[in-house]
């Protein structure tokens, strides 16, 4: 068997085995028949084996370059590396849309052992239902629009390998992963609350979904920020965030679900905000699906954006359905869901609503940004772009009520706040007043100071919290400090991990108003051997070498770096930036060769050459202070979400058995 | 809220739907437009030269009939794959009223695409690239279109459908 019949028929056998889960669990809610609900239950794992097996079809015919499977013919060469042939499924719509189904019908298993059991049998039908349906929606785009094992009538006898950008970087074998291992996530809490509306239960899916929103969000945050990191080793500008509108796309999910991780913890500990929470798990998982609709639909250009065609439509009545489901229930049942109790501004509750609403205005500004020139050119027919000074506007206020609550937030009791609270709020107010004046004193501008304000200030939130929490544990049960704070840190990971979380945040909100701020770039053509002071360094060019590999040529430009200054220190050394000329592509793609330090990055780009010679290169240096710590930030930010989820798999079972109201 | 939330999403949808309808989401002005078609002198590629001689100059063609000038590269696929199929029907359907004329960048690999795809109207080649220049190029698949007056009469950057040659094309006939 080929691999594209093989491919070809998992797709059709996937295809018939979500429509039948999706009938049973229809049946199972018509009927409340727990038989047809095991039999849509045993659906599942059926689809998932069905989409694995044409994903690692797909996998096969890349790596036996079968050209007679046209996507092979199309993105793929037999020069490929195997990592680049590995990666090579999510290089192109067809293959990127197999992924989304694999994983999405992974998902929907996972979340189908719990039906009947934790996931009770009056939710579970509704629950499955949702999923089963999002997975005939994909499955179906597939099989009938942008398959991807349709056949070539003369297979060639090679192809021309994936877009050159994917394969510059390997950080491009994980950052779509991780992108759709978030998006899909979030269609679980998405299910869960379709179901709860239709049930009428509006409690218990908060506690029983926190873990999948939490794996969702990491996942999401995991994935933006490698695609901030590909993007600053890749594309040869230093920088790591553009707005661009598929950018914004995967930012707004992740500010919806940001929201939604907040609002839930009012609604798990009071019963409170359940509206607020439906709207935004409902915006989140839309959001997933707008960002999908953007990059296939060609409605707005964007550098991410596949090859737009007839796919556009199905996605958007896809994403139409998807907010009319949410919000049609929702405006259903909206009169049971009223608030009975009241909520104090200077309250936790007050915080996470007040922080969950700037998230969602953040969404919002954002929302706008992007699809303003659409709304221009069909107002006026004018085109017009919104580009990055606008949304840096936004992001400045909104990015410090965020910082300022995020610190707040956590130290005010729920309810009311007391006398140690107001001491506490003292001494953080003190340490941004202190961090944002030493800032000035030393000569940083405003931004800066102020963000070194506030991360102190965020700082000081945690260390009073850690330092609270361990002396009142250390007294009443006469232990040590460090045995008190570890016997707090096993038995709240709950409350240590979003700690953590919220210290990356802070050190991210530092790392990008200094990297923002302080960045100095430079050029300079310079001839073989000639000494380019710059930065506090001395560049020397060497002779300039030609690389071959196999799925490309290279040329470098060896540079002798020595530090001439104090403040360069460690910078020294040689770099190799080179051009990498890809056969499908007319423009090399640049390769920046980076050194990071604590301090500094120092990025050095090769621009062009003397192609006749070699007599020269012209040679681009940024340096930018704390990108690295952005990076470290990004893994606190993950290393606090795995911790957080820890205890969730006990507090998941513990779920099962709690009452619903 | 309750009562807005259909019309936000039915003017989202309208939006984007709208957006899609565009004839030609990436239209650019070209400057170009009832101007003179700049000229050009390439060489043939093998197959052509019995037939067009070793080298294709556009000003000798201007004036008898319209010309279609497409710019493509063997390199971009799938638009220029997808395309090229079409623009061999338009040719069969319109080389008594217009000039068909094709532009790439490589003779070899021009060859083995036009081995794949059995074109059959005439193909230049143009190694440096001058006329993706001259006439302010945006990407491949282009194609400009040329009245008998010797001006560029449209430019559509994308690759064509045949409903689009014959909307393109129409405008000259």
């Amino acid at each position: 068997m080929s691999a594209g019949l093989l491919g070809g028929v998992s797709l059709l056998a996937s295809l018939f085995f979500s429509v039948l889960g999706l009938a049973f669990s229809g049946l199972a809610y018509r009927f409340r028949d727990t038989r047809y609900l095991e039999a849509a239950k045993r659906a599942a794992p059926l689809v998932f084996a069905g989409l694995a097996a044409a994903f690692l079809a797909l996998e096969w015919a890349l790596i036996t370059h079968d050209f007679s499977v046209k996507y092979v013919a199309l993105h793929h060469s037999v020069k490929d590396p195997l990592w680049v042939t590995l990666v090579t499924p999510w290089a192109a719509l067809e293959g990127s849309i197999l992924l989304w189904a694999t994983l999405q019908s992974l998902y929907t298993w996972l979340v189908s052992r719990a039906a009947g059991k934790q996931l009770d049998v009056w939710r579970a039908p509704i629950a499955l239902a949702t999923l089963f349906g999002i997975q005939v929606f994909f499955v179906s785009v597939m099989v009938f629009m942008v398959n991807p094992f349709t056949a070539v009538a003369q297979p060639p006898l090679d192809g021309n390998g994936p877009n050159p950008l994917l394969q510059n970087h390997w950080m491009m074998a994980v950052h779509p992963v991780l992108m759709y291992l978030g998006f899909v996530g979030l269609s679980v809490p998405f299910a869960y609350a379709v179901s709860s509306m239709v049930v009428r239960r509006y409690q218990s899916w908060v506690h029983e979904t926190r873990f999948w929103t939490l794996v969702a969000w990491g996942f999401l945050t995991a994935a933006i920020f490698a695609g901030g990191w590909w993007s600053y080793e890749v594309l040869g500008w230093g920088g790591y965030w553009a707005f661009d509108p598929v950018e914004n796309a995967s930012i707004i999910p992740w500010f919806l679900a940001t929201a939604f991780l907040h609002t839930v913890q009012v609604q798990e500990r009071r019963g409170l905000f359940k509206a607020w929470n439906f709207s935004f798990i409902t915006l989140a998982f839309a959001a997933t699906v707008f960002g999908t609709f953007l990059t296939r639909s060609g409605v707005i250009q964007s550098v991410h954006a596949f090859a737009s065609g007839p796919i556009g439509v199905v996605f958007l009545g896809f994403l139409l359905l998807v907010l009319i489901v949410g919000f049609g229930l929702l405006s259903k049942v909206s009169a049971e869901l009223k608030d009975a109790g009241e909520i104090r501004f200077n309250s936790r509750e007050g915080a996470l609503l007040g922080g969950a609403l700037l998230f969602g205005t953040f969404a919002f500004v954002i929302l706008v940004g992007t699809l303003w020139p659409l709304v221009v050119e069909a107002a006026s027919g004018a085109k017009v772009s919104v580009g990055a000074p606008f949304f840096f506007q936004v992001s400045i206020p909104l990015g410090v009520a965020l910082l300022l609550l995020m610190g707040a937030g956590p130290v005010l009791p729920w309810r009311n706040a007391g006398t140690q609270v107001r001491r506490n709020l003292f001494y953080m107010g003190l340490s941004l007043g202190l961090g944002t004046g030493a800032g000035l004193a030393l000569g940083l501008s405003l931004g800066v100071s102020l963000a070194l304000g506030l991360f102190l200030y965020n700082l000081a939130a945690v260390a009073l919290m850690f330092s609270q929490g361990i002396a009142e544990r250390g007294t009443s049960l006469k232990i040590s400090a460090l045995q008190a704070f570890l016997e707090l840190a096993a038995t709240n990971k709950r409350r240590f991990g979003s700690h953590v979380v919220h210290v990356g945040v802070a050190l991210a909100g530092l790392a990008i108003a200094v990297s923002q701020t302080y960045r100095i770039e430079s050029e300079k053509t310079l001839r073989l051997s000639e000494v380019w002071n710059v930065a506090g360094l001395e560049v020397r060019l060497l002779p300039l070498t030609l690389q071959e590999e196999s799925n490309r040529q290279a040329i470098i430009a060896p540079l002798k770096v020595r530090s001439t200054s104090r403040l360069s220190w460690g910078a020294g050394g040689s770099y190799q930036p080179r051009l990498n000329f890809y056969p499908s592509s007319r423009t090399p793609l640049a390769a920046p060769h980076v050194r990071y330090s604590l301090f500094n990055d120092y990025y050095f780009v090769l621009q062009e050459f003397d192609r006749d010679k070699g007599a020269w290169a012209t040679i681009r240096l940024i340096v930018t202070p704390m990108v690295l710590w952005l990076w470290i930030s990004g893994a606190l930010i993950a290393l606090g979400t795995l911790y957080l989820l820890l205890p969730n798999a006990a507090g998941f079972k513990k779920g099962a058995t709690a009452p619903s109201a | 809220m309750r009562r807005f939330w259909p019309l936000i999403v039915l003017a989202l949808g309208g939006l984007f739907w709208w957006g899609m309808q565009r004839p030609d989401m990436n239209a650019l002005p070209s400057v170009l437009i009832g101007r003179p078609a700049p000229d050009f002198t390439l060489p043939v590629m093998f197959p052509y030269r019995a037939s067009w001689g070793q080298s294709f100059q556009l000003s000798k063609h201007l004036g008898k009939k319209p010309v279609i000038v497409n710019i493509w590269a063997s390199w971009c696929k799938p638009a220029c794959y997808d395309e090229a199929p079409h623009l061999q029907a338009a040719w069969q359907e319109y080389q008594d009223r217009v000039l068909f004329i094709v532009i790439d960048a490589q003779e070899q690999d021009g060859l083995t695409f036009i081995r794949l795809f059995g074109l059959a109207f005439p193909q230049v080649f143009d190694p440096l690239g001058t006329v993706g220049v001259d006439y302010g190029m945006y990407g491949v698949p282009e194609t400009l279109l040329i009245n008998r007056e010797d001006r560029v009469a449209g430019r559509h950057a994308d690759p064509l459908d045949p409903a689009g040659f014959d909307k393109l094309i129409q405008k000259v006939l």
